[in-house]
């Protein structure tokens, strides 16, 4: 092991690992450009490359891609990757009321400290931890993303009603084009390119970002209120401060997200949405949450910078990938000859170590190139003009929803979303429930589908859904969520407008 | 966004939820048994919420003020069409033709203060490296190919 | 203003001008090869194994992109509207773009995606978890006959090979079984680690990645694998079936013939590449050459081999 550690400190691989940070968090921060392209571009480079540095610097790339997503969630309202969703929940209020360069900080924070716990645990308890995958079946999915959903309650403050509705448009949308499980073709109105379902990406872009420029452009104030003292730094110690004083929520973030990143198919938008829920529930002043509570941020970031090294854990021992970048670098492990599975673990083991000691050297390095660029990244949106800034970032939303699939329909998607969403912004139905429907829609039918399939074949359906520990316990954190929301309380007093 | 919504808007999100909860599960007849089952739950929540709204509206009305919002649809209006016009044309004319003209015009749409000429073509010459860079980025470094 | 537009223009019509090429260095410069599916599944390992040779053979690259949906429909779907000028090829999978149109309008036809060449196929396997009660293949029937539906089968997609597998095995042992279909065969063979269902109607690949955590019953070859010494296949069982899912190379509908040799030429050149033939079968691949000339029969073939699934398949 410590052969391996010093393997993975060599000047060469410190290099890839800086280089792969820095690259990653850029291509994160543009909304539409994902950990996945970036990773998939650089795989046909690491077959030159000595296996280990090619699995470094692919690590990298994710782990700053991951990370990268908090810049375009906290300062445009745009989640760069789904991971980022619930980063942009109070990360963009934050921003809005002059804390932006806070928020930025507390994310860099939060990522590392989060993508820490991810890599050792990967280093130290791969092995055992990888079952958890196994526990998780088509009926655990379903009530996981059930509990996702149950966010729409407590996200909407009392317009409960109308948050139902925003789901349920969200539900809708997801059922468009030809499922996954029984091959229906729904919702596509003879469109072909529809059969693929809504692009789930794009969709992001317009539903959350083309609303916040249209608001640009037709206010006259500047899009981030700007403090009149002058630019305060990194604002370190007093993020450090408050992340000391949210200690167990960083954790429990953390250990979320790489339990959610071991299951294979939830991944990032489900860890963060997992953990803020959780985050929120246990708060001391849960109304905060949406307004610009820190402790949003750091839940979001600590628990979706968990998952990069939860998702390797199936990926290296089950050779099943826990999110999709896993399995691009799966996909390269295996053209480099290195064959995943339990016996990777005792056959290759210096492999391994190298690589998470690579990612955790990654993570550390997130720290240095995360404050700065956010840095940077904060100081370009505050001080360009408005008519510099709307033109550009109007102009990477076309780039993102593009780039992901070099397809114009999804530019065309992305622009329509947007537009239905700022009307609908209008009438009080706001962004992230249609989001959550969108993305825990696919995983929630999947799961209820398969197991009522399952179910059915056992004679036993309703101890399928309702029979097993794990199903019980996400079931009981729903309930507790939602009783401690207050969906159940009197409306009268919930209804005070903010 | 404003988080004060007056009754008119409460009863267009329940009629939208209704409405569009009752045409997706008229829509449901050709799919399987499985492939039923979700759709129909989603729209019956929104129809349920969509009720629950109007039940509210009806039998407790509030007298709610809201500030009357004024909001610029002129310009709203122009920029949607802009980027709606952008994404449609980027298949026939080109991705960085379409792009930088869009650009142009979506900082037009967005000035406010009269601009100097030297500021004018500052952002005119900032607003076509950024299109040609990030084409550039696109295409050469991340292999997308462009229209 | 309009001298930056001129500029743009000009760059623009010149990267046209340079896609007009003649067929005779075809290929003079990268080579976009779309897979239909999610990245780290078997269509996407084996180009990224081709594309390790891809350069040696060609002297060009080929950069591999996504474009996953609908079981791979979205991406045969646009197939059409690529340039035919042989630099953007795409991944085919049979029986997959043969059962699709023939089940559901998808905006696509079995002609439109004739691949250029078929270069291996994944057989079919069923696999169980290591320590599962069934220890053969007649162990699994006998369940099934006794308990009829109780059998849960994971696989990949609807209406996909191991949809058709599972349908044509239940014909076949005559038996009913029930099959579950999951996002891919990851989850699938998670699915099957994780004891959720009977078995995986899935193939070798899935059997050498999972390597002792599970059992293979039963392979779809002529005969034995090297890497399978004691699996027997479903012949030797007594039942006439040797299917999988065949994946070749296919290009837009309009795309010139003497494009298409050439390209055929290429992946049978990669094809003979010792190396590269150790790779695939080291895991689970079965290389099979149907070169650009033989296609038709070929194809025809396929055709008539899945009537009979694709009968039940709409059926159900």
């Amino acid at each position: 092991m410590l052969d391996a550690l010093l393997s993975a400190l060599s000047l060469e691989n410190l290099l890839l690992a800086f280089l792969g940070v820095v690259g990653g968090t850029i291509i994160g921060a543009l909304p539409g450009l994902s950990a996945t392209m970036a990773v998939a571009v650089l795989v046909p480079f690491t077959f030159t490359m000595d296996p280990s540095s090619g699995l470094i610097v692919l690590g990298a790339i994710y782990t700053g891609a991951i990370y990268g997503g908090a810049y375009s969630a906290i300062l445009v309202n745009t989640p760069g990757t789904p991971a980022a969703i619930a980063t942009s929940m109070d990360g963009f209020p934050m921003a809005k009321r002059g804390d932006g360069d806070l928020a930025v900080t507390l994310s860099c924070l939060g990522s590392v400290a989060g993508g820490l716990v991810g890599a050792l645990a990967l280093l130290l308890l791969a092995p055992p931890l990888s079952q958890i995958a196994l526990s998780f079946g088509p009926v655990e999915y379903f009530w996981l993303a059930i509990f996702g959903l149950s966010l729409i309650a407590t996200l909407s403050r009392g317009a409960t009603l109308t948050g139902l509705i925003g789901g349920g448009i969200g539900l809708l949308l997801s059922c468009v084009g030809s499922a996954v499980v029984g091959g229906d073709v729904r919702y596509t109105f003879g469109q072909t390119s529809l059969l693929g379902g809504i692009p789930v990406i794009p969709a992001l872009i317009g539903l959350y970002c083309v609303p916040v420029l249209i608001e640009m452009v037709i206010r006259p104030e500047a899009h981030l209120e700007r403090r009149a003292e002058k630019m305060r730094g990194f604002r370190l110690i007093e993020a450090l401060g408050l992340m000391w004083r949210s200690k167990f929520n960083v954790i429990r973030s953390a250990v979320i997200g790489t339990v959610v990143g071991i299951i294979p198919a939830a991944g990032g938008s489900v860890a963060g949405l997992v953990a803020y829920s959780e985050a929120r529930r246990t708060a001391k002043k849960p109304e905060e949450f949406g307004k610009g509570a820190h402790d949003g941020v750091i839940a979001s970031e600590a628990s979706n910078s968990a998952t990069v090294g939860g998702g390797f854990i199936p990926t290296l021992v089950l050779g099943i990938p826990g999110t999709p970048p896993d399995a691009i670098i799966l996909g390269a492990l295996l053209v480099q000859g290195i064959r995943t599975g339990p016996q990777l673990f005792t056959q290759q083991a210096d492999i391994v170590f190298t690589f998470t000691f690579g990612l955790l050297i990654a993570t550390l390095l997130m720290l240095p190139t995360g404050l700065i660029i956010g840095r940077y990244a904060y100081r370009l949106i505050v001080s360009v003009p408005k008519t510099a800034l709307a033109p550009a970032i109007a102009f990477l939303t076309i780039v993102g929803a593009f780039a992901i699939e070099a397809n114009t329909f999804h530019v065309f998607i992305m622009v329509a979303l947007g537009i239905i969403g700022w009307l609908l912004a209008r009438i009080g139905v706001e962004a992230s429930p249609i989001v959550l429907g969108l993305i825990l829609g696919p995983i929630a039918e999947a799961g209820f589908v398969q197991g009522w399939l399952i179910g059915g074949a056992q004679g036993d359906r309703l101890g399928m859904f309702f029979g097993q520990p794990i199903s019980l316990a996400i079931i009981a954190l729903t309930v507790l969520t939602l009783v401690s929301s207050g969906v159940f309380k009197r409306k009268t007093q919930l209804e005070r407008p903010s | 966004m404003n988080r004060l919504i007056d009754q008119w808007r409460q009863a267009v999100v329940a009629l939208l939820g209704i409405c569009l909860g009752a045409f997706a599960i008229s829509q449901t007849s050709a799919m399987s048994e499985l492939g039923r089952v979700f759709p129909i739950t989603a729209s019956l929540i929104s129809i349920a919420a969509g009720l629950g709204i109007l039940a509210k509206i009806i039998l407790a009305p509030q007298a709610e003020t809201v500030p009357e919002e004024r909001i610029d649809y002129l310009r709203a209006g122009l920029f949607a069409a802009t980027m709606l016009i952008w994404a449609l044309s980027l298949d026939r004319f080109g991705f960085v033709p379409t792009s930088a003209c869009a650009v142009v015009v979506v900082a037009v749409i967005s000035r406010r203060e009269p601009m100097s000429k030297t500021s004018i073509l500052f952002h005119a010459i900032a607003g076509v490296f950024l299109v040609v860079g990030f084409s550039f980025l696109l295409s050469e470094v991340l292999n997308v190919r462009l229209p | 203003m309009t001298r930056f537009l001129t500029t743009a223009l000009g760059a623009i019509s010149l990267t046209l001008g340079a896609s007009m090429l003649h067929a005779e260095d075809y290929p003079s410069k990268a080579i976009d090869y779309i897979i239909p599916y999610n990245p780290g599944g078997e269509s996407d390992v084996t180009a990224r194994f081709q594309e390790k040779f891809w350069n040696d053979v060609t002297g060009q690259d080929v950069v591999i992109s996504y474009k996953p949906g609908a079981g791979g429909a979205t991406a045969w779907s646009q197939l059409g509207g690529f340039d035919a000028d042989g630099y953007t090829i795409m991944n085919v999978n049979f029986p997959h773009a043969i059962l699709q149109p023939a089940i559901k309008e998808v905006g696509y036809q079995t002609e439109d995606v004739i691949p250029v060449y078929v270069f291996h196929y994944t057989p079919d396997a069923i696999v169980v978890r290591a320590d599962s009660p069934y220890q053969t293949l007649q162990d699994l029937i006998d369940f099934a006959n006794e308990n009829p539906g109780a059998l849960t089968f994971g696989g990949s997609g609807t209406n996909s090979a191991n949809h058709l597998a599972a349908v044509r095995f239940g014909a076949m042992a005559d038996v009913t079984v029930t099959y579950v279909p999951f996002g891919g065969s990851a989850p699938s063979m998670a699915a099957v680690l994780g004891g959720q269902i009977g078995a995986g109607m899935t193939y070798t690949t899935q059997g050498v990645k999972a390597g002792d955590q599970v059992r293979v019953l039963a392979i779809a070859t002529e005969e034995r694998l090297d890497i399978f010494p004691d699996v027997p296949t479903f012949k030797e069982l007594g039942f006439d079936y040797v299917a999988g899912a065949y994946r070749g190379v296919t290009v837009p509908a309009d795309t010139p013939d003497d494009i298409r040799q050439q390209l055929s030429d290429i992946i049978a050149e990669i094809n003979d590449i010792p190396e590269f033939q150790s790779q695939m079968e080291e895991n689970g691949y079965v290389l099979v050459d149907v070169p650009h000339a033989e296609m038709g029969d070929w194809i025809a073939a396929r055709q008539a081999d899945y009537a009979s699934g694709i009968e039940i398949l709409k059926g159900n």
